[in-house]
């Protein structure tokens, strides 16, 4: 098959004087088609007549078919497509199939084309070119030529038309036109106009809840903590329990302190049976009195209730002496120790740390180098000096010369120093806040710049701006639906929100969750 | 918004009243049943046909 497309302003055919068919603003289509042309083929070119964007839209391009245009079709049987002018100069195509006979052609089954079926040489088709004058320039044939050949197999004008086929069976025939019943379908509806997804309004019920994930804040936050270390025996509320002021929340295990509460009330007992047998049996010896632990001197005041009837030496000499003595020291012991290393063996002062001697050097240079910085903070009387590092000056606390506190950098017990005192400002003497653990590589290449990045306090300490605030407590916003005002109608004429071409383009979005607005408008 | 009427996408003027994210009601310039073209590259007077 092949088709000649043009575009026209207007078009009509004459057949000897009579006007057979005329258009508007439209296509006039060439067509011609070999009998043997399948159905198929017909249908598909008028699909693509129809639907070839050949109309300039609204800003000058081709963007347009005709059907988008509402333009008319005019089909014209033009045999002479098959025409064979390669040899001689009269075409060779015969005549062989006649122009159509009604219904053959495909486009004049469209409403608003009209197809004349008059034989060839008294016709005459007259047209205007679509183009509007303004547009074409002096010998500017462009629009003379074809705007569009629909399935031309090849360019010349040239086609061996092949025998013509045997008549189709009655089957075939029916199939045939069952066949062209359905695309005449086709057809009709691509005259239509393409498709697009509607979809149609309808009266129900508009409803919208909003289910949104977030965090519950609480309005104040308390830290609490108990002024012993101890395991945690068992904790008395639950998350998002409601507590009030004297309430238990946390109970320590209180085994050990029990334990050496007993011990320490046993041995007074027992020290008191002794004071009672001994007031009889005789004074306190020089013996009773040396096995006293040498160190309950060092105990401060409030153990001096415990050990009260022992400090009156009423020890009597003997078996029973000794065992109370050394009750009595094992509870000072135990009073003495912190609570985590209770039920240890206690160790006493310059025995070997059972952790190995490394554990040992460090623990004799940290008592070194404690007892030096406390000289020199005794020297310096607790003042500060600045001293400037890496170019800038901040303040640190007295420290004594290198030569008696500090050991050599490479040495364990520096190290261990640094790393194992306590740490934060109650920490040091005079409450000095400039130290910080120091990352690894700075303690041991002594890479200044990194010591001196590592230290510069931030810029609030510095006071160059102010300290930063927590932000205020943020207003539980989801706490309801009723805040957004979710849309909630019994009957409403309802369309899908995609179909609503806004006027402009400002998103529509709710300030504290940046969900679309469902805000009633107006 | 456009209406399909006739074969023609038709512009329609409509007052719309609350909305979901995916739902508006119309309030005005609509009646139930009326085909609404939800595709946003039909320009209103094109010839189309309903899906």
């Amino acid at each position: 098959m092949r088709v000649v497309l043009q575009r026209v302003s207007q078009a009509s055919v004459t057949v000897e004087g009579r006007v057979t068919g005329a258009i508007g603003r439209g296509l006039l289509v060439f067509a011609a088609q070999p009998p043997t042309t399948p159905p198929r083929t017909v249908t598909g070119s008028a699909r693509k007549i129809v639907q070839l964007r050949v109309f300039e839209d609204d800003e000058g391009v081709m963007n347009r078919s005709v059907v988008d245009v509402a333009g008319d079709l005019l089909a014209v049987s033009q045999f002479t497509l098959y025409a064979s002018t390669r040899k001689g100069n009269r075409h060779r195509g015969r005549a062989r199939r006649r122009p159509t006979s009604r219904g053959r052609c495909s486009t004049r089954s469209s409403p608003r084309s009209r197809a004349s079926s008059a034989p060839g040489p008294d016709r005459r088709v007259r047209r205007r070119h679509a183009g509007r004058a303004g547009q074409r320039r002096a010998g500017d044939d462009r629009h003379r030529q074809p705007l569009a050949r629909v399935r031309p197999e090849a360019a010349p004008l040239y086609w061996r038309l092949p025998d013509v086929p045997p008549p189709p069976s009655p089957l075939a025939r029916r199939r045939r036109r069952a066949r062209r019943r359905r695309a005449g379908g086709v057809r009709l509806r691509a005259l239509q106009g393409r498709a697009v997804d509607v979809v149609p309004a309808t009266t129900t019920r508009l409803q919208q809840s909003v289910v949104v994930s977030g965090r519950v804040l609480a309005p104040a936050k308390v830290e609490i903590g108990a002024t012993i270390t101890g395991r945690i025996a068992s904790v008395a509320v639950d998350d998002g329990d409601r507590v009030a002021a004297g309430q238990v929340v946390v109970v320590l295990e209180s085994d050990e302190l029990t334990a050496a509460l007993a011990q320490a009330q046993s041995s007074v007992r027992a020290a008191e049976a002794e004071s009672a047998s001994g007031g009889a049996l005789g004074r306190p010896t020089r013996a009773s009195s040396s096995r006293r632990p040498r160190r309950t001197r060092a105990l401060p005041r409030a153990n001096t209730r415990a050990r009260a009837p022992c400090s009156r030496r009423v020890h009597r000499p003997g078996a029973a002496g000794r065992v109370a003595a050394l009750a009595f020291r094992r509870a000072v012991a135990a009073r003495r120790r912190p609570l985590d290393r209770r039920g240890e063996p206690g160790r006493r002062r310059g025995a070997p740390d059972p952790r190995g001697p490394a554990r040992d050097r460090a623990r004799r240079a940290r008592r070194r180098g404690r007892q030096a910085r406390a000289d020199a903070d005794r020297r310096a009387g607790g003042r500060r000096r600045a001293r400037a590092v890496g170019g800038a000056r901040r303040h640190r606390a007295a420290r004594p010369h290198r030569d008696d506190a500090r050991p050599r950098r490479r040495d364990a017990a520096r190290r261990a120093d640094r790393r194992e005192e306590p740490r934060g400002a109650e920490a040091r003497p005079g409450g000095a806040r400039f130290r910080r653990r120091l990352p690894r590589h700075a303690l041991r290449r002594g890479a200044r710049h990194a010591l001196a990045r590592h230290r510069r306090p931030a810029r609030h300490r510095r006071g160059e701006i102010p300290r930063p605030r927590a932000p205020p407590f943020p207003a539980l916003r989801h706490d309801g639906v009723d805040r957004h005002r979710v849309a909630d109608k019994e009957s409403a004429l309802v369309v899908p929100a995609a179909a609503l071409r806004e006027a402009s383009s400002r998103s529509r979005r709710c300030s504290c969750c940046a969900t679309a607005s469902l805000r009633a408008r107006g | 918004m456009l209406v399909l009427r006739d074969g023609v996408a038709t512009r329609a003027g409509v007052k719309t009243g609350a909305r979901t994210s995916s739902q508006v009601e119309i309030l005005a310039g609509l009646a139930a049943g009326d085909l609404v073209i939800t595709e946003s590259t039909v320009a209103p007077g094109d010839r189309v046909r309903a899906r």
